[in-house]
């Protein structure tokens, strides 16, 4: 058999798959992170149908900073995204981002895409984890 | 050829596992908004309510082949330290076979439902609920907790814990005003007062490949007869549900649906 020695590792692959489905209380933790936050300017800013211009990016270590004017640049926010976020708009600077207003806080759109949520205020007071007690 | 090949599939699957249970990525934008969402339309429900405690259960695993919807329970509790509503309860560590203690806030907790924002919320009878406060801010129910972790852990094991035995634990703990707990009286209770645990089959080729691959998975921890016939006695959240009802200790259960977010 040509392909007797794969089966253990087929075998595996397959294996794991179903010990997840057969999970009765399966529970880790995601690495669960608001993907911006206001951290400077006037959040008035990021209000539902806003349309903004992504004026730079700036790259941190892990985090990154996007810096966002109003339609007359002369008012800025700025938001602190993830890395991966900043790296992926790192060519888009001078594109317009669009402000859709949720249940919870504004997704930011570039594009047609989703690229970071904010969180209401009311809402970013439910954001906490650490170990217990 | 194979054999890097074999190696090659190997190390996939450890990645994929890897993935499953411990993901770095940030979520989705639009995942984030639809958790956060369903978090503050839990919070409106408690909020509506005096309740000083309530049982929360999410959607974090498929479990719909076992006939379950809910794989996943914590308690959550109003006005603790952390927040307004702080759910604590027991996370697997990034599927090993240890297990930690967790205060999270609502946004979070709804951020790691996986397979779907569906949610329950059971509220307690005042005695239950006043108990379980006490339970919980005395963090007697810490000392319930048993970390070496086991996803399909026998409701009476010794050497196990999964998330739902830790509660169920905790819950019958909290009927007996139990000061300083213990986890095999706590287990004998629920028994006692009329827990029955969920039987799941699982098919040998899934129990023989999850015992040699999966960290967080022990078949042994049940008797001989279970491991021959694949019939293993779990803790729920249904189970947890049923024995509370019918003890008479559930005030009020709603279920929250959230049309929109499958699997993402």
């Amino acid at each position: 058999m040509r392909y007797r020695r794969w089966f253990p590792a087929i075998f595996g692959v397959l294996a794991l798959g179903a010990v997840q489905a057969a999970d009765p209380s399966a529970a880790s933790r995601s690495s669960v992170q608001a993907s911006a936050q206001i951290i400077d300017g006037s959040a008035v800013l990021i209000g539902a149908g806003s349309e903004l211009t992504l004026a730079a990016v700036e790259l941190a270590g892990e985090s990154a900073h996007l810096l966002l004017k109003g339609a007359h640049g002369s008012v800025t926010v700025s938001l602190r995204v993830s890395a991966a976020t900043a790296r992926m708009l790192a060519a888009s600077v001078g594109a317009v981002i669009e402000t859709v207003a949720t249940g919870a806080g504004h997704v930011l759109i570039l594009g047609g895409e989703s690229i970071a949520f904010l969180l209401n205020p009311g809402a970013a007071i439910h954001r906490h984890h650490r170990h217990w007690p | 050829m194979r054999i890097p090949l074999a190696f090659l599939l190997l190390a996939v699957a450890s990645f994929v596992q890897a993935g499953q249970d411990c993901r770095s990525e940030v979520l989705a934008p639009d995942r984030q908004a639809e958790a956060a969402a369903q978090a503050l339309a839990v919070i409106d429900r408690l909020a509506a309510d005096d309740a000083p405690v309530a049982l929360v259960a999410r959607v974090g695993t498929d479990l719909s082949a076992h006939g379950l919807r809910y794989s996943h329970v914590g308690f959550v509790l109003r006005d603790a330290e952390d927040g307004p509503w702080t759910v604590i309860h027991l996370l697997n560590t990034c599927g090993t076979d240890a297990s930690g203690l967790y205060a999270d806030g609502l946004v979070d907790y709804y951020a790691d439902a996986r397979v779907s924002l569906d949610t329950a919320i059971v509220w307690l009878d005042d005695e239950l609920a006043a108990a379980l406060v006490q339970t919980l801010q005395r963090h007697a129910a810490a000392r319930l907790h048993e970390p070496n972790y086991n996803v399909i852990a026998h409701p009476h094991s010794r050497r196990f814990q999964n998330s739902t035995a830790w509660v169920l634990a905790s819950l019958a703990s909290a009927m007996q005003h139990d000061a300083l707990p213990d986890r095999v009286a706590a287990q004998d209770w629920a028994e006692a007062s009329g827990h029955r645990p969920t039987r799941l089959h699982i098919a040998y080729t899934k129990r023989i490949a999850g015992g040699l691959f999966s960290a967080n998975a022990h078949f042994t921890d049940h008797p001989l007869a279970a491991r021959l016939s694949g019939e293993y006695e779990v803790v729920t959240v249904d189970s947890i549900f049923d024995w509370l009802a019918r003890g008479g200790h559930v005030r009020r259960r709603e279920d929250l649906r959230r049309p929109g977010l499958a699997t993402r």
